[in-house]
């Protein structure tokens, strides 16, 4: 969303908090800098120029929050200024949604975030939100167009959802139509939960997640779903022994049959204020260590060219194209997750270490960070290092470091 | 011999159950100061002090009903969205960016920064069970010392001195014990009439794990209010139509 429609949203959301109670109004203010370090020895280097790989960038945020009537609105407008690009503006309508009843029935229309997984790292049942879990400061999401009908009984629930009316198969998934149906269910310590949603994308999805607190220190989850069908980006060039060079977008969309997505981990939470996360997971429609050596060879052989006498924009430019590999939320099919951290009752400071690591090919991304948390502000400061073994996924990412600061005001 | 153990038997079938009614009688007595109803909406402002500084000040809004259930609403702005609910043992909180109810563990709900259940918890009789151990002056108030121990895993202490006055068991002092058996907090409670009624109006916790740090519960208001039952499945936590 350009200038003049964040006006017009910032408008509309002080019309409607106009006569709201201040009580039900919050603002909250972000700064996040962002100093991104260039991997030069990464194999997909050449075309990150044509990239947002390796672009220190500073993003401004300002978040409207307003309760009134049944209706909630949560709006932002922000403003990033990246290194070599004209600072771009937007505004987003994160939230705009009606929650009311008839004849006892529950509805709710209008944009609202929905998660439904019970993960961390990863979140297979997140079927209609489909968030970046890899984002490295948690700025609140962008909503989806919705209608649903729910019911509560003491220990269950159940939702029928329709998403994105009318829209059909959209460019992107998030915002495909969709209908989908979720069932809860609470026993003792323990909660279930079921869904299956009908999209022209994937046809059937359906799954199931557990989440239990077995211990007082302690909590399991698990979560699993099959896709009837799903979809791989693949670049169409790899594999073959002649042509390198492609003058069009070689990447293609191919569709596939029967993915699933698999999650298990746990939360430890200790007396001194320790919390250990750990989680495993697996998706199919990620790739495997052998796409990305088939993706490896593509680049190299492209990089060669130039010895050749290949135009350099041309190498660049085919390269780049292959740096859409590193879009999806899961670089391979296997995962591994541990985060540690430490927070006490009333403390500051919350420090953390979390390391995910992709087994099949030794990758690593480490990411340590500190976290200040006052009266009206909090500071958040990290540094995320990219790396593990040679010609793994992370190890080729066209960046080797992320250091980042969020400072954050509320009122 | 025989005298002692006939002594001990008499004790055991007479005497204790007998202490043991009188403290549950108690502790609804001392319970009756901070919850008048069976479902309360209470309006609670917590002031976190570090070495005597004040650190922070949150705002929260409490719904509590009989089942040992509530449903605690974070009004400050930082943290405007959040909610954690309580039933029974087993514990939810939804973050706003992320709409979500997730399962926390009893561990979980003590970190942040006040305790949930120091908020939210305003009934002893129901958690707690134990004996009169002796009759001690507090402040110059003369009270009855009861050592209490929990019924129930969920709860945040497993054994909680409390000291209740002898005239009107008003709640005077608690020290409060965690699962390892360490003096974690000592409260105390400040009582006043509100509306001819006496009311426990604070209660200030002092930290003996982080020495210096100390957390005053304020009860704004609080005012009889039952709301449905479907208000306190975890899966309505992420809606918007609880009337504050």
């Amino acid at each position: 969303m350009r200038g003049k429609t964040a006006i017009t949203v910032v408008c509309a959301a002080g019309l409607f908090i106009s006569p709201v109670a201040a009580s039900d109004v919050s603002i909250k203010a972000w700064v996040i800098p962002e100093y991104h370090t260039l991997n030069s020895s990464s194999p997909f280097a050449p075309g990150a120029g044509q990239s947002d790989f390796g672009r220190n960038r500073t993003r401004e945020e300002v978040e409207l929050r307003a309760k009134a009537w049944d209706v909630n609105l949560v709006a932002t407008a922000a403003t990033t200024a990246m290194e070599g690009k004209e600072p771009e503006q937007t505004a987003i309508l994160n939230e705009l949604n009606y929650d009311f009843s008839v004849a006892g029935e529950r509805f709710s229309l209008g944009k609202k975030i929905v998660n439904w997984d019970v993960g961390f790292g990863f979140r297979p049942l997140d079927l209609l939100q489909q968030e970046n879990r890899r984002s490295i400061a948690a700025t609140t999401l962008e909503g989806i167009p919705y209608l649903s009908w729910e019911k509560f009984s003491g220990d269950s629930a159940w939702m029928l959802i329709y998403v994105n009316p009318v829209q059909g198969r959209a460019t992107v998934a998030k915002n495909d139509e969709s209908v989908a149906l979720k069932y809860y269910l609470r026993n003792a310590a323990t909660d279930w939960h079921a869904v299956m949603r009908l999209s022209e994308r994937h046809h059937i999805e359906t799954g199931a997640a557990v989440s239990s607190v077995p211990l007082e220190s302690m909590e399991v989850h698990g979560s699993l779903l099959y896709q009837q069908r799903f979809e791989q980006q693949y670049n169409s060039l790899t594999g073959s022994s002649g042509v390198h060079l492609n003058s069009s977008d070689p990447m293609q969309l191919n569709t596939r049959r029967h993915g699933v997505k698999a999650l298990a981990g746990f939360t430890l939470t200790g007396e001194a204020g320790f919390s250990l996360l750990g989680e495993a997971w697996y998706d199919a429609t990620s790739y495997s260590a052998a796409d990305w050596r088939d993706v490896k060879q593509l680049v190299e052989q492209q990089a060669a060219l130039l010895s050749q006498g290949a135009p350099v924009a041309a190498v660049n430019g085919n390269i780049a194209y292959s740096l859409r590999y590193f879009e999806r939320p899961n670089l391979l099919k296997e995962n591994l997750l541990l985060r540690l951290s430490h927070r006490r009752e009333g403390e500051n400071w919350e420090p953390a270490l979390d390391i995910l690591c992709t087994p099949v090919d030794a990758g690593l991304v480490a990411t340590a960070s500190l976290a200040y948390i006052g009266n009206h502000f909090r500071v958040d400061s990290g540094v995320r290092q990219y790396g593990g073994a040679s010609g793994s996924a992370y190890r080729m990412l066209p960046e080797e470091r992320i250091v980042y600061l969020a400072l954050q005001g509320f009122w | 011999m025989c005298k002692y153990i006939v002594t001990f038997i008499i004790v055991c079938f007479t005497v204790l159950p007998a202490r043991a009614g009188e403290v549950t009688k108690y502790l609804k007595k001392a319970d009756s100061y901070r919850l008048e109803a069976n479902a309360m909406q209470v309006e609670t402002e917590v002031k976190l002090f570090k070495s005597g500084k004040l650190d922070k000040e949150r705002l929260y809004t409490v719904y509590l009903k009989n089942g040992r259930r509530s449903l605690v609403l974070m009004q400050s702005a930082g943290e405007k969205g959040q909610k954690v609910l309580m039933l029974g043992d087993d514990f939810w909180q939804i973050m706003p960016q992320s709409q979500r109810p997730i399962r926390i563990t009893p561990m979980q709900k003590l970190l942040g920064d006040a305790s949930v259940g120091d908020i939210a918890t305003m009934n002893w009789s129901e958690d707690y069970d134990g004996s009169v151990t002796g009759e001690v002056d507090v402040d110059g108030t003369p009270c009855l010392h009861l050592s209490l121990t929990a019924k129930n895993k969920g709860v945040s202490y497993k054994r909680i001195e409390l000291f209740i006055a002898k005239n009107d068991y008003r709640p005077v002092k608690a020290n409060l014990y965690v699962a390892s058996d360490k003096l974690a907090k000592q409260a105390r409670f400040t009582v006043a009439s509100v509306k001819g009624r006496q009311q426990v109006t604070a209660m200030a916790i002092k930290d003996q794990i982080q020495t210096g740090r100390e957390t005053v519960i304020n009860y704004l208001s609080r005012k009889a209010r039952s709301v449905p039952d479907e208000y306190y499945n975890p899966m309505f936590l992420t809606r918007n139509d609880l009337k504050e």
